[in-house]
């Protein structure tokens, strides 16, 4: 079969996939976006409830939630915020579609190369997931802090989640799977390299004891 | 000795695609709000999707206000990330970061550029439909399958594009010295 046809094939698979896990994907990895929520919401200012898959509010399917409480920095004990972080279920298992199928289409010469780039993947996953789909559910909490600041600017966040949803994500996700891909290649070859330096070294003292 | 070759370039290009889209999208965030932003978004995509839709199905009585598609059974909001730029910016980048001349680019963005288009009007006039007449099935479509499906297209048109670069070259005949 051509590369091309077993692309477009595991690329159709991996769309099935997602649209039958979206759900379970997303209530797996929720205890890792509640773990990243804990870890980002440091201090008093933020406090994380809970992070679940959660009915829609439209009606129109699940919704991976986080709810959390936010009050002012600089006002601890004044007004303070309940919000809502959402996110369709749909739209959690995008960043992990584009990056495993981008990482597993990438070319690779030997099981082994395949493999080093998949144990390389790994942290790279979780780097995206954060950077992601973690980043859009703590958007809520640094809005409502602006707001409670009194700022009215868009801030860092903002800017992140505009680029996010205007396709960033996608870039993202292929690009980081690009730089792995990339970087696994380098490394099997880097490691059969002193693979053949070792195993040559022998001849070398032979051939120069001979030339003694 | 070939993968290590390989690397270099793809890793490259990842990197070139990456600064490139987020420039891209940088200067398009800056217009937002713009009257060229407003062109592009509502005249350009907007405006030929309600068209389309009401050429397609006169019965639908799509109108469009602001930025959503009204009809009478439905009203299709369109977000940041749902108009489809992204698409022309992702293509931009790619083409942009792949050794190619800029004759090459141009004509690789020109038809590119009309796939893409052709594409964010079908994603949209897909998702009001769906809206309308399959709500059930929206989560799995606006949220996976309708953002990547044009995108997987955007990348097999990408492919090709680079596949016709090399074929002069793997073409052209061997002289002896």
């Amino acid at each position: 079969m051509r590369r091309e046809m077993r692309g477009l094939l595991v690329i159709a698979g991996a769309l099935v996939l997602g649209v039958v896990g979206a759900e379970p994907y997303a209530r797996a990895m929720a205890p890792y976006y509640d773990a990243l929520a804990r870890l980002v919401a440091v201090g008093p200012a933020w406090e994380v409830g809970s992070v679940a898959v959660r009915p829609g509010r439209s009606g129109l399917g699940a919704e991976l939630t986080l709810e959390a409480l936010v009050r002012n920095p600089d006002d601890l004990t004044g007004p303070h915020a309940q919000v809502r972080g959402r996110i369709q279920v749909g739209e959690v298992v995008e960043t992990p579609i584009v990056y495993w199928t981008v990482l597993l289409l990438w070319p690779a010469t030997t099981l082994r190369s395949r493999l080093v780039r998949l144990a390389l993947g790994v942290p790279g996953f979780l780097l995206v997931e954060a950077l992601t789909t973690g980043s859009q559910l703590l958007l809520p909490m640094a809005q409502a802090s602006a707001v409670l600041r009194g700022q009215v600017a868009l801030t860092p966040w903002d800017h992140w989640s505009h680029f996010l949803e205007a396709g960033g994500q996608f870039v993202l996700a292929c690009g980081l799977a690009g730089v792995i891909g990339a970087l696994g290649t380098r490394r099997t070859v880097a490691s059969a390299a002193a693979r053949d330096l070792v195993s040559s070294a022998p001849l070398a003292a032979v051939s120069s004891r001979q030339r003694r | 000795m070939p993968d290590q070759l390989r690397m270099l370039p793809s890793l490259g290009f990842a990197l070139k695609f990456m600064a490139l889209f987020g420039l891209l999208m940088g200067a398009f965030e800056a217009a937002r709000g713009s009257a060229v932003e407003r062109f592009v978004v509502e005249d350009l995509i907007l405006k030929p999707t309600v068209a389309v839709i009401d050429r397609l199905a006169p019965a639908e009585l799509v109108t469009l206000s602001d930025r959503t598609l009204i009809s009478p059974g439905s009203r299709l909001h369109v977000t940041r990330g749902c108009e489809g730029i992204e698409m022309f910016l992702m293509l931009g980048a790619a083409i942009l970061a792949f050794p190619a001349t800029a004759k090459q680019r141009l004509q690789g963005l020109a038809v590119g550029a009309v796939i893409a288009y052709v594409l964010s009007l079908s994603r949209l006039i897909a998702l009001h439909f769906i809206l309308r007449y399959s709500p059930a099935a929206w989560e799995a479509l606006h949220g996976l399958i309708l953002p990547l499906g044009p995108i997987v297209l955007l990348a097999v048109y990408f492919r090709y594009w680079t596949l016709s670069l090399d074929r002069p070259a793997t073409a052209r005949p061997v002289h002896a010295a």
